[in-house]
């Protein structure tokens, strides 16, 4: 599969230097999901999510000619992502701006990317009162994260989005595999501590009989 | 928060959460452990709820409509972005030439840095090795420099020589032989050398504190006057250095005209400080990007 993924990317590499544009259309294709939903897990903000996303392509654009393949383009991209949402992320935190939670629909300040999205809609099928505990819970638990410190943050992010093994994890963020582990066992912690704090996990940290 | 599990017997909290996620080596003493212990059973229940709602909160998939609005927009903003091949460049105009040249001013830096506190140990022991030190002829010795172990970077092609070594000063010249750029590098046109290809976030802005030596007998002024003309010999096109001294810091302000054009990375061994201002693959339009740094004296 990842050989597979590699001989396509090459292609699509050599053809868009060539001068063929539409290949780059596929490598938007291949990886703009990726990129997407790691930089809203950072960001919380479909509207800057989408344009992290937008940015790292543009940058893409004109520099692939010169990329020296010596990591994947996709661990490449992810890096991009990744500098580009810390950056939108500091700056958000210093205008102030408070945490986008788009638990619900439309609640985003784009209006234009407001479709309804299974994911990020509750299920209409729940009852009012799930509905708003969702919402709180989610609302918390963006708040845990958000109290992380950024390369915690950063890390149990990219562990809960798909699911991503450590030694990736490590390649995207240009750590050592037990830099990862120690993270995620710190952020874990003290995500633990919080959600205990503000009643989510009832019994967390209550390991005192 | 605590490092370790709260029971005697217990696994240390990485190993509970890498076998959480799947990624411990088989160890049964630890499955069993973790079968059997109420407290890492709670810890781990615990884990799969914040796994659970974590994930909720953070999926979200892309709108329908985002790959043509990324596709309409790439190709707006870069309406009129040269994609012909480089124009053919003398090395010594090329990014890989000016990032050898200020990574070794900057090591250079470090280097007085090193000297001159290494000066001030030699002082206390004046009777040894000082004068050993200055008895010789000035020497000449390779002192290889360590650039960054990833990138096309790796590789001792900086090396630092020893060209002049008397009772007040050691000073070393930065050679940067073309014959020690690493292998494969080669076939690569000079121009299009780029030493680590990725970027690495530095460009916040924000204040990196640098302390030095803490030796009561450190030369804080001295220190820091060396570092201030090394920086402002700093000779490069788009790259301007200010500093200020206040008390025993220096603060630096470096600014790269393009913040697309360069990575920065910092490593201190030894008591040697090495900054690397590296090409990055970013385009070379992207504005400019500010380094900052206080020296400072502890």
């Amino acid at each position: 599969m990842e050989q597979e993924q590699k001989a396509r990317e090459d292609a699509l590499l050599k053809a868009f230097r060539s001068g063929d544009d539409t290949a780059f259309d596929a490598l938007i294709g291949m990886y703009s999901a990726k990129l997407y939903k790691v930089a809203y897990a950072l960001l919380g903000s479909r509207q800057d999510a989408e344009e992290v996303v937008q940015d790292t392509f543009l940058r893409a654009y004109r520099a692939l000619r010169t990329f020296r393949g010596e990591s994947s383009l996709e661990t490449w991209l992810h890096r991009i992502t990744l500098n580009l949402a810390r950056n939108k992320y500091q700056w958000n935190r210093r205008r102030g701006e408070g945490l986008n939670v788009s638990l619900t629909a439309g609640d985003d300040s784009d209006g234009e990317s407001g479709a309804e999205n299974e994911q990020d809609v509750p299920d209409r099928r729940m009852e009012p009162d799930v509905v708003l505990e969702q919402d709180e819970i989610g609302t918390n638990i963006m708040k845990a994260l958000n109290s992380l410190p950024d390369n915690l943050r950063e890390t149990m992010v990219l562990r809960h989005v798909n699911d991503m093994p450590y030694e990736l994890i490590a390649q995207r963020l240009d750590c050592k595999v037990g830099t990862v582990k120690s993270r995620l066992s710190r952020g874990r912690e003290m995500l633990r501590d919080y959600l205990a704090a503000v009643g989510i996990l009832p019994s967390a940290g209550g390991i005192q009989q | 928060m605590n490092d370790q599990a709260t029971s005697p017997g217990c696994p240390d909290l990485e190993t509970v959460s890498a076998f959480f996620d799947g990624e411990l080596e088989p160890d049964e003493t630890v499955r069993v452990h973790l079968g059997a212990c109420p407290d890492c059973a709670k810890r781990l229940a615990d884990y799969r709820t914040i796994r659970g709602i974590v994930s909720r909160a953070v999926a979200s998939e892309p709108d329908p409509g985002m790959n043509e609005r990324i596709s309409a927009y790439v190709r707006a903003e870069s309406a009129g972005f040269a994609f012909s091949a480089p124009r053919e460049r003398d090395f010594s105009d090329s990014r890989a030439a000016w990032f050898l040249r200020i990574a070794a001013l900057f090591v250079l830096g470090g280097f007085f840095v090193y000297l001159l506190t290494d000066q001030m140990h030699m002082n206390r022991e004046r009777t040894g090795r000082l004068h050993a030190a200055v008895s010789g002829a000035p020497q000449t010795s390779a002192h290889p420099v360590s650039v960054p172990e990833t990138g096309a970077g790796a590789g001792d092609y900086v090396r630092a020589r020893l060209v002049s070594n008397s009772p007040s000063e050691r000073r070393y010249a930065i050679d940067i032989d073309p014959a020690l750029i690493p292998a494969e590098l080669e076939g690569i046109p000079e121009h299009e050398r780029i030493p680590v290809p990725f970027l690495s976030g530095t460009d916040d802005g924000a204040m990196r504190r640098i302390p030095l030596h803490g030796d009561p007998a450190f030369d804080a002024v001295r220190m820091l006057e060396s570092i201030r003309r090394d920086l402002a010999a700093l000779d490069v096109p788009g790259v301007t250095v200010d500093t200020e001294s206040r008390g025993n810091s220096l603060f630096t302000t470096i600014r790269l005209e393009s913040a697309g054009m360069f990575d920065m990375s910092m490593t201190k061994a030894d008591g040697l400080f090495e900054l690397y201002l590296m090409s990055g693959d970013a385009p070379a339009d992207e504005g400019p990007m500010f380094l900052r740094f206080e020296f400072f004296c502890e």
